[in-house]
């Protein structure tokens, strides 16, 4: 009889941990009013940032995947036009993080942290969501006027996450440093 | 690890990212496009569209007698009108592509329009 063993190694583990919290980030916020359409804090981000610069570009990429396909079944705008304004918004940002990792390991006297990472994710994003809501759902010129203030959001909260995600980011290494001398006196 | 909350990749990014959204205000918040042609529509129906560049005396004849329409230097109003209120003439002087003022109770309206989009009456959503 054959069998297939599926065994999770360390780095699926991380990944559905990550993706768990991710989710559940994502789904408290979805329920929360936003004032203007398209403008969120994405919270989410934080988490897809910390398994970025803790674990690397393919688990960030799996995190942020699973979290955009599961958040949406369990919000129920799977498949709507919401959904692909979030998909591609995250296909965006998920490329400009890309990019910047490559970045960071070409130039890494310029390299990006969490602050930098964050809010060229979050431009990206809404250019990216931006450009799918005009060009399939409301080809009118008029959106372009809202172009300027939801960049604006855009760069606010990117700056926001970014902080956010630098804060757990340092409290984690700290948590590391004492992880690894368990003995210490006191 | 206790590095600044910036680096200086940061830095960079955040000022090139400001200075795109600063761009896009710039590009996309500009004022109101002038124009340069008015339609002029008597009971819903044009008679005729007029280029703002040459400065003349419209009468039109609404349908409670004649008002005048003058355009001079790119602008347009009404400077004469049989009605009541008079909120037409009260309307002044128009340059912008989209304005537009009417006279209702003799039917008559003006819509000026130009190159580039038209300015937003609203947005919803």
């Amino acid at each position: 009889m054959n069998t297939i063993m599926l065994t999770a190694d360390r780095d699926d583990r991380i990944i559905a941990g990550f993706a768990a919290l991710a989710i559940v980030i994502h789904v408290l916020e979805a329920g929360f009013p936003s004032p203007i359409p398209g403008v969120k804090p994405g919270l989410a981000n934080v988490v897809t940032l910390i398994v970025l610069l803790r674990h690397g570009l393919r688990s960030a990429l799996w995190v942020a995947l699973l979290r955009v396909i599961v958040g949406s079944l369990l919000v129920g705008s799977f498949m709507t036009p919401g959904f692909w304004l979030s998909a591609s918004g995250a296909a965006g940002s998920l490329t400009v993080l890309a990019a910047a990792s490559i970045w960071n390991r070409a130039l890494p006297g310029w390299g990006l942290s969490a602050v930098g990472l964050s809010v060229l994710s979050a431009l990206a994003h809404m250019s990216l969501q931006f450009f799918t809501a005009y060009t399939v759902f409301v080809p009118h010129s008029g959106l372009l006027r809202l172009l300027p203030p939801l960049m604006t959001a855009a760069l606010a909260f990117g700056v926001a996450t970014g902080i956010a995600a630098s804060a757990v980011l340092q409290r984690l290494s700290e948590a590391d440093a004492a992880a690894q001398t368990p003995h210490s006196e006191g | 690890m206790t590095r600044g909350l910036l680096s200086r990749g940061d830095v960079l990014a955040v000022t090139l990212a400001a200075a795109c959204v600063g761009g896009l205000y710039a590009r996309f918040w500009q004022p109101a496009v002038a124009a340069d042609t008015v339609e002029v529509r008597v009971a819903g129906t044009s008679i005729g569209r007029y280029p703002l560049q040459i400065n003349r005396s419209l009468t039109v004849e609404g349908s409670r007698g004649p008002l005048l329409l003058t355009i001079e230097d790119g602008r347009v109003r009404f400077s004469k009108s049989p009605c009541r209120n008079q909120i037409c003439v009260h309307s002044g002087w128009l340059s912008h592509s989209g304005d537009a003022a009417a006279c209702l109770p003799s039917r008559v309206s003006i819509t000026l329009s130009g190159h580039g989009s038209e300015a937003l009456d609203a947005v919803s959503f």
